[in-house]
């Protein structure tokens, strides 16, 4: 402890144009991601959830008198199905976190403009989500096919397509946080989004319920994820998906600006 | 430099923060004082771009805080030292700071030393005691090397050790030609570290003047006078003093006259003194007074000082 040397040397100040500061902040999002323990324990709960789900799929399927598999793909989209929240988990304390410690205030001191802050924090959590998803969804398929004996068809596809639901679903997370700011809050509404149409789907059978079910973030998943879809193809539910993303990233973004933290 | 121009915050029907304005000039160290729930904090946020005034201003060198792009190299701040990620290390969290205003890490050790908290700095904060704690925030605040510092309530939870570090600290900053504005419900706090005062009350200014001037008139700072001709002498200074009183047939008490003063008065008229003492009122009781003052009546005791 010192009282020397506090230094009157500045050091040369960095750009101010708008990709300068956006490459600051995500360094600096990076480095808040990866040093909470809890990011690595969200990655490993999606991934081992995943494979794990696909397996107990698979499983009880060779239970059956007469085998009837299905595609070991098909299991693996199962089991990132229930693995994602491992991932709305992390996408939501990224955020939520800093709320639930007051650290949102040293981080908009250091960066006001909010935009950037929610910006750096959705492509942090989306370069963590892309892979851990490309590798649960493989991991699956591997597992289900090899407890089945069948042939892996079509697990690069499928990975791909489910790392891509999973990045966007994430980064719609972070904005959720934004706007409702408490982890419980954020991670129940994201379960309800993702989960309640599904279900709800099943047992209404209106015609207009159904079609909005469909363009919802869950119904936009399902097609996204498994290839095929009636109403629109998986590029069309990709490109709709990532809208969602978008608009709840924009109020996030907005929130983040009118209130204080 | 820091300004504020009519700075207010409104929540809902209470007024928290009343059309603040005042300067805070680079150079000397500018205590902030005021009750618990005077606006302090708040007024803090609002000079940071954190919390949106319902009215007025705050500027940082000219420009409001939100317009920064590299904001950590002009304002340092240290606000509640509750504001770290707990499971984060010191050095993960400063490092992210650094990163996030593109100040180089090898600052972060500098000011990880600084502070005392380089052997310790792999630790999760949220082990961190409180005082442990307050200089991570202070190792926040100086990583940009700012030409303004912001501390609220810097010496909350430290040990005398860590008090008398953080007051010599703010006073070497401030010879160093920075901007220093510290807050403290405290009085004793500004005593021997403030060179100027701005105090607050239920959101509004008190006082915004040399913490001297503050202490000079309280009508604690009494001239105590003793003199055979005490009753002629009290007639004679009555017109220029603030109060005279009168405490027996040789003591006189004098508010709002200097020693100087009232021994010109009695040269000039022939009166023998005694006793001539000056009874200073300490910073504590002159707060007390213009806090008290001002809850009463709602008014400014002190007017600014052209700053």
């Amino acid at each position: 402890m010192t009282t020397t040397a506090l230094t009157t040397r500045r050091p040369q100040g960095p750009g101010t144009g708008w990709p300068k500061l956006l490459g600051r902040t995500l360094g600096a999002e990076w480095t808040k991601l990866r040093s909470v323990r809890s990011t690595y324990g969200s990655l490993a709960a999606a991934v081992v959830v995943t494979v794990a789900i696909a397996a107990l799929a698979a499983w009880a399927i060779t239970t059956d008198d007469q085998p009837n598999p299905a595609p070991a793909t098909q299991l693996a989209a199962v089991g990132a199905s229930v693995g994602q929240f491992g991932l709305v988990a992390l996408a939501a304390l990224a955020i939520t976190g800093e709320f639930a410690t007051g650290s949102i205030r040293t981080t908009l001191a250091a960066t006001p403009a909010r935009w950037a802050v929610l910006t750096a924090k959705a492509a942090v959590v989306g370069a963590v989500t892309f892979p851990a998803g490309l590798v649960a969804t493989a991991l699956a398929t591997l597992t289900a096919s090899a407890i089945l004996g069948i042939g892996t068809d079509g697990i690069g596809a499928v990975s791909a397509r489910s790392a891509a639901a999973l990045t966007l679903t994430g980064v719609l997370v972070v904005g959720l946080g934004a706007v409702l700011r408490s982890a419980a809050g954020t991670i129940t509404t994201a379960v309800a989004v993702l989960f309640a149409p599904p279900i709800l789907g099943a047992i209404v059978s209106n015609e207009v319920v159904a079609t909005v079910m469909d363009y919802l973030p869950a119904g936009l998943t399902t097609v996204l994820v498994s290839g095929t879809g009636e109403r629109y193809s998986p590029e069309l539910a990709a490109l709709l998906l990532g809208v969602w993303a978008v608009v709840v990233l924009a109020a996030g973004a907005i929130a983040l600006h009118r209130r204080d933290p | 430099m820091i300004e504020l121009n009519g700075l207010t915050k409104r929540y809902g029907p209470t007024l928290a923060v009343d059309d603040l304005s005042f300067r805070v000039q680079p150079g000397k160290v500018t205590g902030f004082l005021g009750p618990n729930g005077a606006g302090k904090s708040t007024s803090m946020r609002m000079v940071l771009g954190l919390d949106r005034p319902s009215a007025g201003q705050a500027l940082v060198d000219g420009r409001p805080y939100r317009e920064l792009r590299a904001p950590l190299r002009v304002v340092g701040a240290l606000l509640d030292a509750g504001a770290v990620h707990p499971r984060r290390s010191a050095r993960d969290h400063l490092g992210a700071l650094a990163r996030s205003n593109g100040i180089p890490r090898s600052r972060v050790e500098e000011v990880l030393g600084l502070v005392g908290l380089d052997t310790v700095a792999g630790r999760s904060a949220g082990a961190y005691s409180l005082g442990m704690r307050q200089r991570l925030g202070i190792a926040a605040a100086l990583l940009g090397d700012p030409g303004i510092v912001l501390f609220d309530e810097p010496v909350n939870g430290l040990d005398p050790d860590g008090i008398r570090w953080v007051r010599q600290l703010v006073k070497d900053l401030a010879a160093e030609g920075r901007t220093v504005f510290v807050s403290s419900h405290l009085m004793s706090e500004m005593e021997d570290t403030a060179d100027h005062l701005v105090v607050i009350g239920r959101g509004r200014l008190v006082a915004d003047a040399p913490i001297g001037q503050v202490i000079a008139s309280s009508s604690h700072t009494v001239v105590r006078v003793r003199t055979p001709a005490a009753a002629q002498l009290g007639r004679l200074l009555t017109p220029t003093a603030q109060t005279v009183r009168q405490e027996s047939d040789s003591v006189l008490t004098v508010v709002g006259l200097t020693t100087d003063d009232v021994g010109e008065v009695a040269h000039a008229t022939g009166i023998r003194l005694h006793e001539l003492t000056l009874q200073s009122a300490s910073l504590e009781e002159a707060y007390m007074e213009l806090s008290q003052h001002h809850l009463d009546y709602g008014t400014s005791q002190l007017t600014p000082q052209g700053a």
